[in-house]
């Protein structure tokens, strides 16, 4: 049993609101001042829409919900009071998590001991770990590439933690007294800010559900095989087992010859630009907008060149290595010149940190590996 | 194709190639060697007639019949020549109307037995003293020989006119040096509808003659043979062409093995050699500071072939025997026997074993000897056993280092002056033309850039160089090199060039040159170019071979360029490339580039080795020329910094 019990603490805590809201009215009435409202607080809502927008939200909605109740917290003169701060908390990591989350709730806590509610310190306990355990899960995750299933258990982990930090909140919100804070909209209501995070959160409900549709859609390619162009024009040797062949037409580019999938959402294309642009052109296309593209840092490009198979065409490829808002990004484009023809593989993507360096040199092995048959 | 290599490429053709080949024409002794018979007979006319008759006219020219009869006796050989040609237009008449005879003025004797004109009409016009023109053969600069040359200029042609000729040119063996052998081509540059090749030989002679020819079917005798071959046509004519390797020719030949050519040619060669009072002497003085036979070998030749000037008395008694190395030591002149003749003379004085050799300088391929002969050969050089390693040096080549053989006669077709040696070819350079070249580019801070080079010519490829460099003056050769610069970089600014290594025989040449473009680019602008391997890209043009229709050999190009391009402070690098790693059966080209926040360095490695290469390999050349051709290039993106 904590020596802080829920009877006890309001003695020797910070001042009670309540006791603290007559005080500040009490010095208003003998300065002649006007009379400040209550701070306007969220009102308490259900845990389960608490979820369903986190989790439908991909976790996004997580710290738009931090930065509202610390902005409340802060509107009573308690902490956490810098807003922003508690803002970019989720991109922490573990360790973060272990200190801020408690953090977080302790003056909610604090405030519910003040006003009779249990502190739930078991509750509160429980979600700390669960949230330093779901942590643990998303910074793997952003450094590791994993199964869909797992990102998407991941998110719901931490959607479930976040919930659980709601339920307090709105716990300790139902058991504050009148005239304390002013509620704001309906009980189940999102406030404008919040509704920014749905069309986020169907970008990446769209992203999955294309990732789902196109892996469901494409035919495993086989190590060591090697894809052959239908029309004769170039063959691709299938250097490992990470890729997959999509239908061509089904959700492809219907400009590309053929379309490949890989890990990390990556997909790979082939286009036809003969007579249209030059190896030259397409190259200094690629790197030209490698340097130029606002979302990527480009640290380097670099072209090789070799012959290809028919000796007298040329392959020329392409690596340009960054960063793409913050993670490593790498573009690979592969083109096959001569005899009139211009045939390019291309390719770019961006994984977690410590997956990317083997995802990048099997990219780039097998964009640069193709050639004529 | 490379100006420079190819104007010192021609001026070395002529000056050596041409002056060499005449050595085997003796001194005339009057024009009376000279008869126009004129006997007027209508037999000649009349199979003239008959052969222009069963032949289709053409608009070109036609060679109607071509005999050619040898009657080869122990001290004499005549060979009687009837050609009739027929002209079908007034463009062939203008083009190959006269008919000219070269003939040794001092061991041939030439009689016209009859020459004419026929008209399309019937008339026929003998030729007169007055339209034979007989003159000395045009030596080149000092050359000196008994060749002369008689012209027919056939009268009254017209569209459809003949011209017929029939001649006896009676060699003495007794006053020729050589061992009599000779060669019918059996192609012209004109179709040929008969062409007749006949011999017949004194009994005591055995001769040889070639046999399975295409075009000619033989019958022999006894002591004779006769050919005959019909509608032969004219080959494809194309430029670079080594006609002499391409082309079937009947040789026929009293020698009946190389070595009766050796023994004849070493013999006349050793008679120089007896004389030879002075060679020790000036052998010893010359390697007196020589440190080995390596040093004492590059004395040596240097003095032969520097401090010796070519002049070539090629008259009677001196058309294969070289003049008395004493007399060579003496007078510091002679041509490629002389020369070779003291050379040997003076490799024998230090140690160092030495031998002549016959060279072809238009044949390598073996094949184009079939049979012994000494009329194959023109030019002669020496080759010494050097640390264990043969070692061929051209001693009339004044300006390739001892370490190289003259590029001109690499891989001709030889005969060292051994006993027991056979046809072979002389030692070719993997890459005969060998260039590196270091640029630095300099923008400053108005755009404009400023230009160091340097290209250093290594080997038979500075020796070349040197050739054409040397012996002009300052001005001519400052003139020459801004040419050159011109056509391979730019025709901006106002290059300066130095030089160094023009006034001995190392085996280095180097160009310097320093050259200032005026704002080439706005500072404030972004830099995003493709500039060409200009010089990668001006020796590939030099060697690419055009020929269509036959093969050839390709001479071997290694060059090496290094590229550095300094921003200047005005730009900030942004992208370089591209790294190439192109390898081709035929060669290779690889190219690093190192950037840097304010400079890059290009540095770029062109490898195609010398190779013999078939008429079928030919297109599959010229594309991997192409595509090494359109690969070399630099690309730069940089950013401006204001």
């Amino acid at each position: 049993m904590s020596e802080h019990s829920d009877d006890s603490v309001p003695q020797d805590g910070a001042p009670a609101l309540d006791e603290a809201a007559k005080s500040v009215a009490a010095a208003d009435a003998d300065t002649g001042t006007e009379t400040k409202e209550p701070p306007k607080w969220q009102a308490p809502r259900s845990w389960w829409i608490d979820f369903l927008v986190l989790f439908l939200t991909f976790g996004a909605y997580f710290p738009f919900w931090l930065y509202a109740r610390a902005r409340e917290m802060g509107a009573l003169g308690r902490e956490p009071r810098r807003a922003i701060l508690w803002f970019l908390m989720p991109i922490g990591g573990p360790l973060v998590y272990a200190i801020a989350v408690p953090r977080f709730m302790e003056p909610y806590a604090d405030l519910g001991r003040e006003h009779g509610v249990d502190g739930r310190d078991n509750v509160r306990g429980f979600i700390v770990f669960w949230m330093f355990v779901a942590s643990i899960g998303a910074a793997v995750s952003s450094r590791i590439e994993l199964p869909m299933w797992m990102y998407v258990a991941i998110v719901a982990a931490i959607a479930a933690g976040a919930t659980g930090m709601s339920a307090v909140v709105n716990g300790t919100k139902r058991a504050l007294p009148e005239g304390l804070v002013r509620w704001r909209r309906k009980k189940s209501g999102l406030g404008v800010f919040e509704w920014l995070t749905v069309p986020i959160g169907l970008v990446f409900w769209l992203g999955l559900g294309l990732a789902i549709l196109t892996g469901a859609n494409s035919t495993p390619l086989v190590a060591g095989s090697t894809y052959e162009d239908p029309e004769g024009r170039f063959a691709i040797p299938i250097t490992d087992g990470n890729w997959s062949l999509v239908q061509q037409g089904f959700l492809a580019d219907e400009e590309a010859e053929v379309e490949f999938a890989g890990p990390a959402l990556t997909s790979l294309y082939v286009f036809d630009y003969s007579g249209e642009l030059s190896v030259d052109e397409v190259i200094d296309y690629h790197v030209q907008n490698a340097h130029d593209y606002a979302l990527t840092s480009v640290r380097e490009c670099e072209e090789t060149r070799r012959i290809a198979k028919d000796e007298v065409s040329v392959i020329a490829t392409v690596v340009c290595e960054g960063r793409s808002m913050g993670d490593p990004w790498v573009l690979v484009a592969s083109v096959i010149g001569g005899e009139g023809q211009v045939l390019e593989f291309y390719a770019e993507t961006t994984a977690a940190k410590i997956s990317f360096p083997t995802l990048r040199d099997n990219l780039v092995a097998l964009v640069s590996g193709w050639d004529r048959p | 194709m490379n100006a420079g290599r190819t104007m010192f490429a021609n001026a070395w053709a002529v000056g050596v190639l041409l002056l060499l080949a005449l050595t085997s024409v003796p001194r005339a002794q009057d024009v009376e060697r000279v008869q126009l018979a004129q006997t007027e007979s209508d037999g000649i006319i009349r199979e003239a007639r008959k052969l222009s008759a069963e032949t289709a006219p053409s608009s070109g020219v036609d060679q109607l019949l071509v005999r050619v009869h040898y009657q080869i006796g122990e001290d004499s050989v005549e060979t009687r020549v009837r050609r009739v040609v027929r002209f079908g237009s007034q463009e062939a008449i203008q083009a190959e109307a006269d008919h000219s005879i070269v003939f040794d003025g001092f061991s041939d004797r030439l009689e016209i037995r009859q020459a004419a004109s026929v008209s399309p009409d019937g008339s026929v016009r003998w030729l007169t003293e007055k339209d034979l023109e007989v003159d000395d053969y045009p030596d080149d600069y000092q050359v000196y020989t008994d060749s002369k040359i008689v012209s027919l200029l056939y009268p009254a042609l017209q569209e459809g006119s003949l011209t017929v000729i029939d001649y006896v040119l009676v060699t003495d063996l007794r006053s020729s040096e050589h061992l009599w052998s000779e060669d019918v081509f059996l192609q012209s540059e004109y179709p040929r509808h008969r062409l007749e090749v006949s011999a017949a030989w004194a009994p005591d002679l055995a001769v040889q003659w070639t046999r399975d020819l295409p075009f000619l079917s033989c019958e022999e005798g006894m002591r004779s043979v006769a050919c005959r071959g019909e509608d032969i046509p004219a080959p494809v004519i194309e430029a670079g062409v080594d006609w002499y390797d391409e082309l079937p020719a009947f040789v026929i030949t009293v020698a009946q093995d190389w070595s009766d050519v050796v023994k004849r040619a070493r013999d006349a060669f050793d008679s120089a050699l007896t004389q030879r009072e002075q060679i020790g002497p000036l052998a010893r003085s010359l390697t007196s500071e020589s440190d080995g036979e390596e040093e004492a070998f590059a004395a040596l030749f240097d003095h032969v072939a520097r401090g010796v000037r070519y002049v070539s008395r090629s008259t009677a008694g001196n058309l294969i025997t070289p003049h008395a190395v004493d007399d060579t030591a003496t007078s510091r002149y002679g041509d490629c026997k002389d020369k070779s003749a003291l050379l040997v003379a003076l490799l024998q004085e230090a140690g160092t074993r030495a031998w002549p050799v016959l060279v072809s300088t238009e044949r390598s391929k073996l094949t184009s000897a079939p049979l012994a002969g000494m009329h194959y050969f023109d030019h002669m050089i020496v080759c010494a056993r050097l640390r264990g390693e043969v070692r061929c040096v051209d001693p009339t080549d004044a300006y390739t280092d001892p370490e190289h053989l003259t590029a001109s006669v690499q891989g001709a077709m030889a005969l060292p002056l051994l006993p027991g040696a056979q046809l072979q070819l002389l030692p070719a350079s993997t890459y005969r033309w060998r260039l590196e070249v270091d640029t630095e580019l300099r923008f400053d801070e108005k755009g404009g850039q400023h230009e160091r080079q340097v290209r250093r010519y290594l080997g038979e490829y500075a020796g070349l160089m040197r050739a054409g460099y040397a012996p002009m003056d300052v001005k001519e050769r400052q003139r020459h090199a801004e040419e050159s610069y011109a056509d391979v970089v730019s025709s901006m600014g106002e290059p300066t060039f130095t030089f160094e290594g023009l006034g001995d025989l190392s085996p280095t040449l180097v160009v310097s040159s320093e050259n200032h473009f005026e704002e080439l680019v706005a500072t404030g602008e972004d830099i995003f170019y493709t500039e060409p391997s200009v010089w990668i890209r001006s020796e590939l043009a030099s060697v690419y071979p055009e020929q269509e229709s036959y093969g050839t050999s390709f001479p071997g190009l290694q060059v090496t360029a290094r590229y550095r391009l300094d921003y200047g402070g005005s730009w900030r690098h942004r992208f370089a490339g591209p790294v190439l790693d192109l390898q081709h059966r035929f060669g290779s080209f690889k190219q690093s580039v190192e950037q840097h926040d304010d400079h890059i360095e290009f540095t770029s490695t062109l490898y195609v080795p010398a190779r013999e290469l078939a008429v079928q390999e030919m297109e599959s050349f010229r594309e991997f020329m192409n595509l090494f051709y359109k690969q070399a290039k630099l690309r730069v993106y940089a950013k401006s910094r204001q």
